[in-house]
């Protein structure tokens, strides 16, 4: 990643940044950390490989200094959305670019006891999101490090299974998700952890009158999490980020997914982050919109 | 000196027994996560070398507790107090860092105001603690904390283990009444030693930190931190709680000093960025703690950096916290 080295440098050294937001090595999985460099000379530092796990877009907001920022492909989408939500013009960082051909699963390199990343990323060891993964170039970078990837076939489908997974009845739905949210300690590293979600005050703060109880209990983590998926409907880019940090290895996933999922069928194939042209459903009114599932 | 020498099977047939005896909490593996959980019956606990989720601290600070319930009358308000729990409970293979945070919040519980939720559970619980001779994980440094652990005073029971199988040794009258429902004769112990610890580093950082207040290093620090709750919810050590009316009843919950809603009030937030907040939970820990009870609010457990999502490594944190520089100008922006 010489060339990354070298770019940071000059972008730092020239003062066109502030700092440059990427990743440096760790002796812990997944053997990178996110780094945030202000120094010509700490630009060394940085690294880009398939332990490059975070979805650093996450920090832009707020920053309030000027940063160009490693990003990968499918986290632009991110970016895109933000944008069109008018909450970070395009031009408030420099987007470096970079290609990416899959991230290893954190969870399974711990559990695998590995002490160092593989040198070939299998596809077992894989994230599952990159597994379908139809972006490994980051697009509309301001610079490219690094050779692009060719792209490779999707070995799974994004939404494989959802529609059997739900096609359960509600009953049984619903004690399915009260049970796994059970196990919810109401960390919000879900929700902090999230590129989109920025608002200053997340209505779970809110205590005059409390919307949503603090009490970890079974129907106040459903009540959470639901409104959640709510929020994140067609706005959600599938970086996977609230899965990784989920300390007791909630599947965010699936319900983001489905939420997705069906966004996609209702407004025209709309996938959010993947177009700037393409509004996103809730900034756009079209006389042929789908209007079955409302009243 | 002389133990009772257990195998696993005595280990495993005496928890079975006290299980129906009492309420026993234990780390048991559920789909590949490692938790203290309630022993019910046919329940496997870890015996191994393995490290839980969360801390035991939950069993004494629940996460969400009722102080009490309310009804409003037309000229009154009845007050009504929770269902009490008085059975005795037996805390199994907690470790010795995790007894040794209990023992430190035992001061703050008991500095203004003695915490009856608090002491009434500590004193119900016997707690056995498992000896760790080697760290656990590679993120264990409870010896940079001062603290051998291959002993736990302050535990009711110690056990070893060993090749040849657990010694175990009971330390109080309640250790001992424990320590009966395991069958086992007692046999000279070998002597027990830690190995293995990484190299310690100093944490003696109370009036470095307090110099350095406005040190432009803290920016620094942990600039990757997201502000989620995880570390303090892992830790045996933090204590901090919020409490709030949720319908009818007044709830203790455990709050994080690392989000953006803590301390916050309608009009002010004396930590307004994250690096203060941060801040806050590493001067609290280090520095405020100690000075006050003489003790550091840390044990070295290692769990914030097991589970930092961010991979923010605690250990690197207080290294830096050893470097801070003086503020050139003084004042923060």
């Amino acid at each position: 990643m010489e060339q990354l080295i070298q770019e940071a440098k000059k972008l730092l050294e020239e003062n066109k940044v502030d700092v440059v937001i990427g990743y440096r090595s760790s002796p812990l999985p997944p053997f990178t950390r996110p780094a945030f460099i202000r120094r010509p000379e700490d630009c060394e530092q940085l690294v880009f490989n398939c332990g490059s796990v975070y979805n650093l877009t996450r920090y832009l907001i707020g920053l309030g200094e000027k940063p160009a920022i490693v990003v990968k492909g499918c986290e632009q989408r991110g970016l895109v959305v933000l944008e069109q939500e008018n909450m970070l013009p395009r031009d408030s960082y420099l987007l470096i670019g970079v290609g990416c051909s899959g991230q290893v699963d954190e969870r399974k390199l711990r559990e695998g006891g590995f002490d160092r990343l593989p040198e070939q990323l299998s596809d077992e060891l894989m994230a599952d999101k990159c597994l379908y993964c139809d972006q490994h170039n980051t697009p509309d970078a301001d610079i490219f490090v690094g050779d692009e990837v060719e792209s490779v076939e999707p070995r799974t489908e994004r939404y494989a299974g959802l529609d059997e997974f739900f096609a359960q009845d509600y009953e049984e739905l619903y004690h399915h998700w009260t049970e796994v949210f059970s196990r919810c300690i109401r960390c919000y590293a879900c929700r902090n952890i999230c590129p989109l979600c920025y608002c200053e005050q997340c209505i779970s703060y809110v205590n005059m009158p409390q919307w949503l109880p603090r009490s970890v209990a079974d129907n106040n983590n459903y009540l959470f999490h639901m409104r959640r998926v709510l929020c994140m409907a067609g706005r959600c880019i599938d970086c996977g980020e609230c899965e990784r940090a989920c300390p007791v290895d909630i599947p965010l996933r699936t319900l983001y997914k489905r939420i997705a999922q069906k966004i996609e069928g209702f407004f025209y194939g709309y996938r959010a982050g993947n177009n700037r042209e393409q509004l996103p459903p809730l900034q756009d009114f079209n006389k042929d919109d789908s209007a079955d599932f409302i009243l | 000196m002389k133990m009772q020498k257990l195998s696993e099977d005595d280990i495993r047939a005496g928890l079975d027994k006290l299980s129906r005896e009492t309420v026993v909490y234990a780390p048991m593996e559920q789909e590949g996560r490692l938790d203290f959980r309630k022993m019910e019956k046919g329940g496997e606990v870890e015996l191994g070398a393995r490290k839980t989720i969360m801390s035991a601290k939950k069993l004494f600070l629940p996460q969400a507790e009722e102080l009490f319930s309310f009804k409003a009358g037309k000229h009154s308000v009845e007050m009504i107090d929770p269902p009490k729990d008085e059975e005795p409970l037996v805390l199994f293979a907690c470790r010795p860092c995790e007894m040794r945070a209990l023992e430190i919040m035992d001061k703050v519980f008991n500095w203004d105001y003695a915490d009856f939720q608090w002491n009434e559970r500590r004193a119900r619980a016997t707690i056995i603690v498992f000896a760790c001779l080697e760290p656990l994980t590679e993120t264990c440094f409870c010896n940079s904390l001062g603290i051998d652990s291959s002993r736990s005073d302050g535990a009711d029971a110690i056990i070893y283990t060993t090749a040849e199988g657990f010694f175990a040794r009971a330390h109080s009258e309640k250790g001992k009444k424990a320590l009966k429902v395991f069958v086992g004769k007692d046999e000279e112990a070998p002597e027990f030693t830690t190995r293995d610890f990484p190299e310690k580093f100093n944490t003696d950082l109370q009036e470095k930190m307090m110099e350095n207040f406005e040190s432009p290093t803290w920016k620094e620090i942990a600039p990757a931190c997201i502000g989620c709750g995880i570390c303090t919810f892992v830790c045996p050590t933090c204590h901090c709680f919020d409490i709030q009316d949720e319908g009818g009843r007044r709830v203790r919950l455990w709050d994080y000093c690392t989000g953006a809603d803590f301390t916050l009030m309608l009009a002010h937030q004396p930590r307004p960025t994250q690096y203060r907040r941060y801040r806050q939970k590493v001067m609290h820990k280090y520095s405020y703690y100690p000075t006050r009870f003489g003790e550091i609010l840390c044990t070295g457990c290692g769990r914030c950096i097991d589970q930092c999502p961010q991979n923010i490594d605690f250990r690197e944190v207080l290294k830096k916290c050893n470097r801070l520089a003086p503020a050139e100008t003084g004042g923060e922006e």
